[in-house]
C-alpha cells in the first residue's frame, strides 16, 4: 500500500500536489499516514556507521588508539 | 546456649565433640549443623555480639606494599564476623577453578567442583539466594554470568535465637583464644582468654579454627611458635599463599541496547572468559562488570572517544540521543596468582593479649596484570567483533604504569594462608579441611582456598562448611566417640 501511496504522492506532486494523492486513498487515513512517511522521505539522522567491525569479522586485529579498542575500519 | 562471656569453671569439666573458634559465616553453620546432628559443640567467638572499638582494635596490623589497606576494617570481630559487612554477593566457584592452569602457578585444588556441588542448595538456601542458572555465550571465549544477591544474611541477625536455643551448643562471647596445646599428635585443649584477662582452658576432642583469613593463619603461626613446631609440622605453606580478590576500574564502553548484556538491580552486567579462553590465554580467571552509567557520563564518553575517531565519535553519539546506546564503566574482579611471598607473619608488636599482630605482605605482580588484561581484551574484541559498541582500556591495563593506588584495590575477600593441598609441602589442610600431620584439628573459611576463582567467597565458605560438618560426623561415626 505504501508504495502504491508513494507513486502516486509523486504524480500527484508532478500535477497539482498531495490533496489530490490522498483523494485516492479511503477517507482521512492518507492524512494520518503522512507524518508516518517524513521519516521515511527524510535523509537518516544516524550517520550511516562503522557499526559492526567490519575489520575484525574479516579476521584483522584490532587498533589501540588512546585506549580504544577500535576497529582498523573506524574513523 | 549463649553467653555473654566465660564464667569461671565453666568450662572446667565438659569435653565437648567439636570446639569452633570462631562465629562467622563458617563457624556459625558449622556450629547450627553439628548441633542439630545432636553433637556436643562449644562455639568461641572473640568478640562481643556488637561492634566495639576495643575488640575490633585488636585486628590492627600492618599491610606490606605498595597497595595499602586497613587490617582492622577490613574484616569484624564480633558475633556473625565478616557477614555483619557483607555486601551479599553470591557465586559458585566454575569447575576451571579447581584446576592447574598455567605452568608454574599452583592453583590446583585436591577436590574438583563435583564434590562441592552437593552442598550448593543447601548453601544457596542458607544465604536465601535463588538457585545459580548456567552462564550464557558471548561469543566463543567469554560467557555471561548471574550474580546472586543474598538479602544480605547477617549470620548473628539469623542465627543467634538457633544458637541460644540448641541445649548441646554452648556459644561463649568474649572468649579469644590465644594457644593451642598439642599432645602426641592432637590437640587436647585451647587456652581461652575472658575481657578480665583470665585464662580459660577449653577440652574436645576435634578443633576447627573459623576466624577468618588472616586470623586462622596468624593463630596457627603463633600457637606453632608456642608448641615448638608440633601443631603445623610442616609449616612451609603455613601463611603462605594469601589472596585477595583485586578489584579496579579497568575502562569504560558504549554498548547497544541490544546487546545481549543483561543488566541487574545494581545495573551490572557480568561476564567472564570460558574455560578454554583461560588455558587458551595462559591467565587465570576473572570477572568483568559493565556498570551502566548515565546519559552525561556516557556523552562525556564519546565525546572523548570523538577526538581518536570523530565519525565513530558522531555516530555513537546520534545512537546515545535515540537511546539506542548506553555508557558503561568496565570493573574487573578477577583471580590473583597464589604466591609464596603473599602471605601472613606474625608482627612484632604485640596485641593486649600478647599475641603478636598480623602482618600481611602483599602485592599484586605482572601475571596478575595480565590476567585482567586478557579478560578485558576478550570483551572489547568481541563487542567489537557483534557491533555491539567499543570499548576503551585504562593505560595500566595495556601495560602502562603501574596499578592504581587511589581505586578499590580489594574486595575483603581473605583467602588462602592455610591453603587445601594433597601434600604439606605446598598445603596446611589436606582435602577434609584437616591440618597434615595433626589427628584432630581443622580449618574452616576461605582461608583453605589453595586458588581463588573470580567468585565472591561467601557461597563457597557456606559450601566447604557444611562438607566439613559432613566429614565431622562421618568421623564420629567411625570412631564412636561423639
Amino acid at each position: 500500500m505504501w508504495t502504491a501511496f508513494l507513486h502516486r504522492a509523486a504524480r500527484a506532486d508532478r500535477t497539482g500536489g498531495w490533496s489530490q494523492a490522498s483523494l485516492h486513498l479511503p477517507g482521512r487515513r492518507a492524512f494520518l499516514a503522512i507524518p508516518l512517511l517524513i521519516p521515511l522521505l527524510s535523509p537518516p539522522l544516524i550517520p550511516p556507521a562503522p557499526a559492526a567491525g567490519v575489520a575484525a569479522q574479516a579476521g584483522l586485529r584490532p587498533v589501540e588508539r588512546a585506549g580504544w579498542i577500535l576497529d582498523a575500519s573506524d574513523r | 546456649m549463649l553467653a555473654e562471656q566465660i564464667t569461671r569453671g565453666a568450662l572446667a569439666s565438659r569435653i565437648f565433640d567439636v570446639c569452633l573458634i570462631g562465629a562467622g559465616p563458617a563457624g556459625i553453620t558449622l556450629a547450627t549443623e553439628l548441633g542439630a546432628r545432636g553433637h556436643s559443640v562449644l562455639l568461641l567467638e572473640a568478640g562481643g555480639a556488637s561492634y566495639e572499638e576495643s575488640s575490633q582494635a585488636m585486628y590492627a596490623g600492618e599491610v606490606v606494599g605498595a597497595l595499602k589497606f586497613a587490617l582492622d576494617t577490613s574484616r569484624l570481630r564480633y558475633l556473625g564476623g565478616a557477614s555483619n559487612h557483607w555486601g551479599g554477593f553470591c557465586q559458585a566457584l566454575d569447575a576451571v577453578d579447581f584446576e592447574s592452569k598455567v605452568a608454574g602457578i599452583d592453583t590446583e585444588w585436591p577436590i574438583r567442583r563435583h564434590h562441592l556441588d552437593p552442598y550448593l542448595a543447601r548453601a544457596e538456601a542458607i544465604v536465601e539466594i535463588p538457585a545459580l542458572p548456567p552462564d550464557r555465550p558471548y561469543g566463543e571465549q567469554l560467557r555471561l554470568t548471574t550474580m546472586r544477591f543474598s538479602p544480605p544474611v547477617n549470620f548473628a541477625t539469623k542465627y543467634r535465637a538457633t544458637l541460644e536455643k540448641l541445649p548441646n551448643v554452648a556459644t561463649i562471647l568474649q572468649a579469644c583464644v590465644v594457644n593451642l596445646n598439642e599432645q602426641g599428635g592432637a590437640i587436647v585443649s585451647v587456652e581461652v582468654t575472658d575481657p578480665d584477662n583470665g585464662r580459660h582452658t577449653a577440652r574436645a576432642r576435634r578443633f576447627v579454627l573459623c576466624s577468618g583469613g588472616i586470623e586462622n593463619s596468624r593463630m596457627l603461626l603463633w600457637a606453632n611458635h608456642l608448641n615448638d613446631g608440633r601443631v603445623v609440622r610442616d609449616a612451609r605453606a603455613l601463611g603462605r599463599y594469601w589472596l585477595e580478590h583485586p578489584h579496579f576500574t579497568i575502562g569504560e564502553a558504549f554498548l547497544d541496547e541490544r546487546a545481549p548484556f543483561v543488566f541487574d538491580k545494581w545495573s551490572i552486567a557480568w561476564s567472564s572468559p570460558t574455560a578454554q579462553s583461560i588455558r587458551d590465554k595462559r591467565a587465570l580467571n576473572a570477572g568483568l562488570r559493565l556498570t551502566r552509567r548515565n546519559r552525561e557520563a556516557s556523552r562525556q564518553m564519546i565525546a572523548d572517544l570523538s577526538c581518536v575517531a570523530p565519525e565513530l565519535g558522531q555516530w555513537a553519539m546520534a545512537k546515545l540521543k535515540r537511546r539506542l546506546f548506553c555508557g558503561a564503566m568496565l570493573r574487573a574482579s578477577w583471580e590473583q596468582a597464589p604466591r609464596a611471598w603473599n602471605r601472613v607473619v606474625l608482627s612484632t608488636d604485640r596485641d593486649r593479649h600478647g599475641t603478636p599482630r598480623a602482618e600481611l605482605h602483599w602485592r599484586l605482580d605482572d601475571f596478575d596484570r595480565h590476567t585482567v588484561a586478557s579478560a578485558a581484551m576478550l570483551l572489547a574484541e568481541e563487542i567489537l567483533r557483534r557491533g555491539d559498541g567499543r570499548v576503551r582500556l585504562d593505560p595500566w591495563v595495556l601495560g602502562r604504569g603501574s596499578f592504581p593506588t587511589d581505586d578499590e584495590i580489594k574486595g575483603n575477600h581473605h583467602m588462602g594462608g592455610t591453603r587445601m593441598s594433597s601434600s604439606s609441602a605446598t598445603g596446611v589442610v589436606d582435602a577434609d579441611c584437616k591440618v597434615h600431620g595433626l589427628s584432630n584439628l581443622f580449618v574452616a573459611g576461605s582461608s583453605v582456598f589453595p586458588s581463588s576463582g573470580a567468585a565472591n567467597p561467601t557461597l563457597t565458605i557456606v559450601q566447604l562448611a557444611l562438607r566439613l560438618a559432613d566429614r565431622l560426623g562421618e568421623r564420629a561415626s567411625a570412631a564412636s566417640v561423639l
